[in-house]
């Protein structure tokens, strides 16, 4: 890197956040996949006029700049492939405001997902969207991938909680969308562009989000299955009853024997299945009522039994072990490729029968887990990169995953984003023109290709190969 | 290594990281850096020791990480390889000087005992206004040292007590310096039916050796306490969560010896022997607002969480509150608060300040490091004591009570 940059930005962010050491290089190469690049540097800067000043440099020395709030991601969006400035929001980590007349919350892009929830539910008040990773993850991370989790079955997604955005843009301009009121007809509904545009339109570092109050209650239950196919179907028929849960998620076999080796959380390690039900609201016989309907229609589709938490704390080991399922598949292969497509909910039983058979075509084991209630579901490809004829195998199972949430009526990415890992499928998803129109937006803000530039659009090299042409340091993975 | 799949769930576990908000300074930036280095795409440059080094060691990390990594067991494997590069290794006189003060239970005495007379005879005084220790650069050091205690304990294969065999671990700083909590430890476990012994023959545990790198001298340390609590079947009780942690870690450390093993089966920390003998209802009260200091090498690398807060609950007149951030390590992490001051002293801050904001009046652990951190960083009206002193308060007639 040049010497010039690294002290022109230092002159920004301070000698001790710019990151350019060797090793420090490395500590900023890669996210929550198995793909790594170096950057030519990272900075940590700790203000929006920080990141503007650095993303002006960035433009002055022809610089991509690839915004990162956690790199917890599991799409490859954070990966400076092409080297660069990493740009990382983690300092970024106040929260500036809980506005309780106006039930609203505002901060900074860094600060923790779980962090700002649990600060919030302080005051009574509550911010549903759960990724997984809320433990790590960040806000501006959140707004970046439009966030989902279990909870966004009853309560919506990331966007649904947006309200204000402050961003840096291409141009290093500020340009400050919303506000702090719930309802916007003025114009375009710039904001909505910004979620999820996967650091590719502006770098947002501060975002008003609105709150809703807090749930009293919450009774939660699971139902377990000797067969996936029983515990897919009832999915569908407690979708279909009218009752809309809290959270509705599933576990297969397998998730379920490698999050009890981590927790031992007490989940049935025989069963096939296991769903995970959940109701709240304010009124705690309507809450259960709504549970026991749901075991119900389990037993009715053969569940071999149906609990409901008897404590907070039997329900907080639960929700531990279902957070920590992605990360502990890591125990069975040394890599993995998580999925993360969406069907109809109908469609659930459907999806889960062509995964097995998918599974068994391509000889690998693909564990399915995800919120089965709103038809998100996280089939996991289990690998080791380093075996050749497996990485080409596990592209052919990926292809044909994707494929077959395409024809049942789906789409390629609930709550991850395309990042790298799903760009070559983007049009086979959404069409010539929509992809076309997508270009054309990136091309009016960031004409330059400044912001991290490659990452959401296909890169013309098709489908053949596409995981292996996935930068690792030791060059692209074998395959 | 390979099992980390970077997932981030770490970052916030980690103290370096919750400081600094820098991924080279927090576990899965740690984990990167060595794998580079291991699969020879880094080599181990200046900057990688240095965000390696600044590691606490204290395996919060671990304790979170749900695809299993050991960052301890990693982090230790890493100094021991990375000890032959490093531009300023101590040299070799002080290397062999250190082997010979912790080597020998009666070594590290004897030196004990000239700190001891250091204190009491003026000349820490002297040291200390004449500017000696700021010359010698030994100020942060002398300043953490506790006032010594009058006697030692000595292991002889004393015995005290009835009922179950328990053999004590009485360790190198437990039994000079914090010799009357060791005496507790023993008078404590008799009133919970136990009949102790101080085995003789035992040495220190190796944990501070192990953390700079110096594994072979660990691994010497760790045969000799096999051999002398070989004869025994019984549990083996320590009051210092770091030596806790090291002597469960044996079987890891001399994977070829079967012995090693079955010694590291058989250790308990003092809480978790106590509290799974039962607590009754002590005959005297502890009137006090009490914090718990989870030692890391307790919580985190023996995953003891609910055994030290079951005793405290049975002691009537003691409250105990909950401590905000109680995962994340004090900053003394065994010598860390002597090689890296400056973050040891920002955890300390942050660390104190929580302890403060509950309001409590009295804070108890189970570490030495943590003991010693933490009276040094709180005004003198709020106590910190050992947890074996706070259970001989409640259990032992007030005449045996320190």
């Amino acid at each position: 890197m040049n010497a010039a940059l690294a002290s022109e930005l230092a002159a920004v962010v301070g000698d001790a956040y710019v990151h350019d050491a060797p090793s420090e290089i490395i500590a900023y190469s890669y996210d929550g996949t198995f793909q790594q690049h170096r950057p030519d540097v990272a900075v940590s800067p700790s203000s929006t006029e920080q990141v503007a000043a650095v993303v002006q440099l960035a433009a002055a020395h022809g610089m991509p700049i690839i915004a990162r709030g956690a790199s917890s991601g599991l799409a490859g969006g954070t990966i400076p492939e092409t080297g660069g400035i990493v740009l990382s929001l983690a300092r970024l980590n106040c929260i500036v405001e809980i506005d309780t007349a106006n039930v609203c919350v505002t901060a900074g892009a860094g600060v923790v997902t779980l962090q700002l929830q649990d600060a919030v539910e302080k005051l009574g008040l509550f911010y549903p969207p759960d990724p997984a990773s809320s433990r790590q993850s960040t806000i501006g991370g959140n707004v970046a991938t439009n966030a989902g989790g279990p909870r966004c079955l009853k309560y919506g997604v990331t966007k649904d909680y947006v309200i204000g955005l402050t961003v840096v843009l291409a141009s290093g301009e500020v340009l400050k969308l919303g506000g702090k009121f719930t309802k916007n007809a003025t114009g375009y509904q710039l904001m909505q562009l910004f979620v999820g545009s996967e650091g590719t339109l502006g770098i947002v570092t501060e975002v008003t989000l609105r709150l809703i109050p807090l749930p009293r209650v919450r009774v939660t239950a699971t139902a377990s299955f000797g067969d996936l196919n029983q515990a897919s179907r009832s999915v569908s028929a407690i979708m279909g009853s009218g009752i809309l849960p809290a959270t509705l998620e599933l576990m297969d076999g397998t998730t379920i024997n490698v999050v009890e080796d981590f927790l031992n959380a007490g989940l049935p390690r025989e069963a096939q299945a296991l769903l995970l039900l959940e109701q709240d609201g304010a009124d705690e016989a309507v809450a259960r009522r709504d549970v026991e309907r749901m075991a119900d229609i389990c037993r009715g589709q053969g569940a071999l039994e149906t609990r409901v938490a008897a404590s907070a704390a039997e329900r907080n080991l639960l929700w531990q072990a279902r957070r920590a399922v992605s990360p502990a598949l890591a125990r069975i292969r040394p890599n993995k490729l998580g999925e993360d497509i969406v069907v109809p909910k109908s469609e659930i039983p459907a999806m889960i029968a062509a995964i097995g058979a998918i599974a068994r075509e391509h000889d690998l084991p693909i564990p399915v887990f995800g919120h089965a209630g709103d038809g998100n579901l996280h089939p996991n490809i289990l690998f080791d990169l380093r075996n050749a004829d497996e990485v080409q195998r596990v592209e052919l199972a990926a292809r044909d995953i994707f494929r077959a949430a395409l024809q049942l009526g789906g789409t390629l990415s609930g709550e991850h984003g395309v990042g790298t890992l799903k760009r070559e499928f983007l049009e086979e998803d959404q069409g010539p023109l929509a992809v076309q129109i997508s270009r054309a937006i990136k091309h009016a803000l960031d004409p330059t290709n400044l912001l991290n530039p490659g990452k959401m659009f296909p890169t013309g090299r098709g489908i053949e190969g596409f995981l292996a042409n996935l930068p690792t340091l030791a060059g692209v993975t074998p395959g | 290594m390979l099992r980390c799949i970077r997932c981030a769930a770490c970052l916030t576990s980690c103290p370096t990281y919750v400081l600094t908000q820098k991924e080279e300074e927090g576990p899965r930036g740690r984990i990167a850096i060595m794998r580079a280095v291991v699969e020879g795409h880094l080599d181990i440059t200046p900057d990688a020791l240095q965000h390696l080094d600044s590691c606490l060691l204290c395996d919060a990390c671990s304790h979170v990480c749900p695809s299993g990594v050991e960052m301890e067991r990693l982090g230790v494997a890493f100094r021991e390889v990375a000890s032959d590069q490093r531009p300023r290794r101590p040299p070799l006189a002080e290397r062999a000087a250190m082997g010979w003060v912790f080597g020998d239970l009666g070594n590290f005495r004897s030196v004990a005992g000239l700190l001891r007379f250091y204190q009491r005879s003026g000349l820490q005084w002297l040291a200390r206004h004449l500017g000696l220790l700021g010359l010698l650069r030994l100020r942060d050091m002398e300043r953490f040292l506790p006032r010594l205690p009058g006697r030692f304990v000595v292991p002889r294969g004393q015995i005290q007590g009835a009922g179950d065999r328990a053999e004590v671990f009485a360790g190198c700083i437990m039994s000079t310096a914090f010799a009357d909590t060791t005496e507790q430890t023993c008078g404590v476990l008799a009133a919970f039916g136990c009949e102790t012994r101080l085995t003789q023959g035992q040495v220190c545990c190796g944990a501070l050796q192990l953390h700079a790198g110096e594994a072979e001298r660990a691994r010497e340390l760790a045969r000799r306490n096999i051999a002398a609590f070989g004869e025994g079947s019984g549990p083996i009780v320590t009051n210092a969560a770091g030596c806790g942690a090291m002597l469960k870690h044996y079987g890891q450390l001399l994977p070829e010896d079967p012995a090693a093993a079955t010694f590291s089966a058989r250790v308990k920390d003092v809480s978790e022997l106590l509290a799974a003998r039962q607590p009754t209802r002590p005959p005297r009260e502890v009137k006090a607002k009490v914090v718990l200091q989870d030692a890391c090498h307790l919580l985190h690398a023996q995953r003891v969480d609910e055994a030290p807060r079951r005793l405290l609950r049975a002691i009537p007149g003691l409250e105990l509150l909950d401590l905000p951030e109680r995962d994340i390590c004090c900053g003394s992490a065994g010598i860390y608060n002597l090689l890296h001051p400056e973050t040891g002293e920002a955890l300390r801050a942050r660390k104190c300040s929580n302890i403060l904001g509950t309001g409590a009046e009295l804070v108890v652990t189970g570490n030495p490091g943590c003991l010693l951190q933490l009276r040094s960083g709180l005004p003198e009206a709020v106590q910190v004591r050992h947890i074996v002193d706070i259970l001989a308060e409640a259990y032992l007639p007030p005449s045996s009570s320190a």
